[in-house]
């Protein structure tokens, strides 16, 4: 019996030619020696003739008329050419080299405005010349105007540490 | 309403192993693809019927299933430009429609619930875009009777959206397994499963109904 469950939901697909060769011969064989499958399947194939002639009978809409849908449809597809479409879509832009390139060009000006607007717009448009420096700056010029003064800035840093830095042996006993 | 009925280029898997260029109707959306517009109104007349068909039986109504179907339309129109030839046209196209459909039933205010016994009384005469309305009329079609096909549509009505998707795009639209799996995004292990569940639950069910 559970042979038969095996091969019950195949018995359709069998019945109709939709099954692989092997398995089909697999069902073949089952369905030859086991009566209660062979009258199982010819009840589904009587079902299967009698669905199909059924079932085109029940969909056939004699009102339908493919002209009159074709007239309707003609009248939707040139109502749908005037609706407010847009002359272009990234899609066509993107096709075109000069369209890549633009677009290109459209993403990194953006990125650099994002960067701008992130970073402080000084921060860039300072060392161009575009924006004056912040008065402290321009009021200690002295101080700002040797660059080598502010690389020393670390060694000035440490200064208090290097004052703080214990005398050698020799000093301490001069001193002494 | 604009709405997002899947994607509109290649299918994420390429389950159908088939040359799709050597179909007709791909080469059509191609042309579609370069600007032929009669093009899409070739395809849009050839599948309309079938699409607004299978449609009915999600939404119920055929005035409902047309503006779904136009909206499909329309949408493949508008994504012309991502097509990518990678399945049969129809495989394609259903796969959209199936989509639109299970969005359709998933919205509480379209959902499509019909009773055995008001059916008729309910869509037939109240509802002029009803489907009871347009039902079958071929010579073949006339061995089938009213009482059946209202019948086989409450049962059909009443399958998991899954089921009933699979079950219409195989027998339906004769779609394969392969299809099937690639239209409803999902295993072909998983459409064997729902076919097959969706078969036996419509054939007992009708049994019980004609006992």
């Amino acid at each position: 019996m559970s042979r038969c469950q095996d091969f019950r939901e195949d018995l359709t697909a069998w019945a109709e030619g939709q099954l692989p060769a092997r398995q089909h011969e697999r069902v073949s064989e089952h369905v030859t020696h086991c009566p209660h499958c062979g009258a199982e399947a010819n009840r589904l194939r009587s079902a299967i003739a009698w669905q199909q002639h059924a079932l085109r009978a029940v969909a056939s809409l004699d009102g339908v008329d493919p002209l009159a849908l074709s007239a309707r449809l003609r009248r939707e597809l040139t109502a749908a050419a005037n609706d407010k479409a847009p002359a272009w879509s990234l899609r066509d832009v993107w096709g075109t080299m000069l369209g890549r390139l633009a677009l290109a060009g459209a993403a990194v000006s953006v990125a650099a405005v994002v960067l701008l607007l992130a970073i402080g717009p000084g921060m860039v448009l300072m060392p161009l010349g575009l924006e004056a420096p912040p008065p402290a700056v321009t009021q200690q010029t002295d101080f700002f105007k040797d660059y080598p003064l502010i690389e020393r800035l670390d060694v000035l840093e440490h200064f208090d540490t290097v004052e703080s830095v214990p005398l050698d042996d020799d000093s301490a006993s001069q001193h002494g | 309403m604009q709405r997002n009925f899947g994607s509109a280029g290649a299918f994420p898997e390429a389950s159908v192993p088939l040359n799709a260029e050597a179909d007709p109707d791909v080469q059509l959306m191609l042309a579609v693809q370069r600007g032929d517009r009669s093009a899409f109104e070739r395809l849009f007349e050839k599948h309309v019927r079938g699409v607004v068909g299978f449609a009915a039986q999600f939404v119920g109504t055929r005035a409902r299933a047309e503006e779904l179907a136009q909206d499909v339309f329309l949408q493949i129109y508008r994504t012309r430009a991502r097509y990518v030839p990678s399945a049969r046209f129809t495989t394609w196209l259903y796969r959209m429609v199936t989509n639109a459909c299970l969005s359709e039933v998933r919205r509480a205010d379209h959902r499509y619930h019909v009773q055995a016994g008001d059916h008729l009384e309910q869509h037939g005469v109240d509802d002029p875009g009803s489907i009871p309305e347009v039902a079958t009329r071929s010579s073949e079609d006339a061995l089938l009777s009213q009482e059946t096909l209202s019948r086989l549509r409450v049962v059909l009505a009443d399958l998991p959206p899954q089921q009933r998707a699979a079950l219409l795009l195989a027998r339906l639209e004769g779609l394969s397994y392969d299809e099937v799996a690639t239209a409803l995004a999902c295993s072909v292990s998983a459409v064997k499963s729902l076919i097959h569940r969706a078969t036996v639950t419509l054939r007992d069910r009708m049994q019980e109904e004609q006992n």
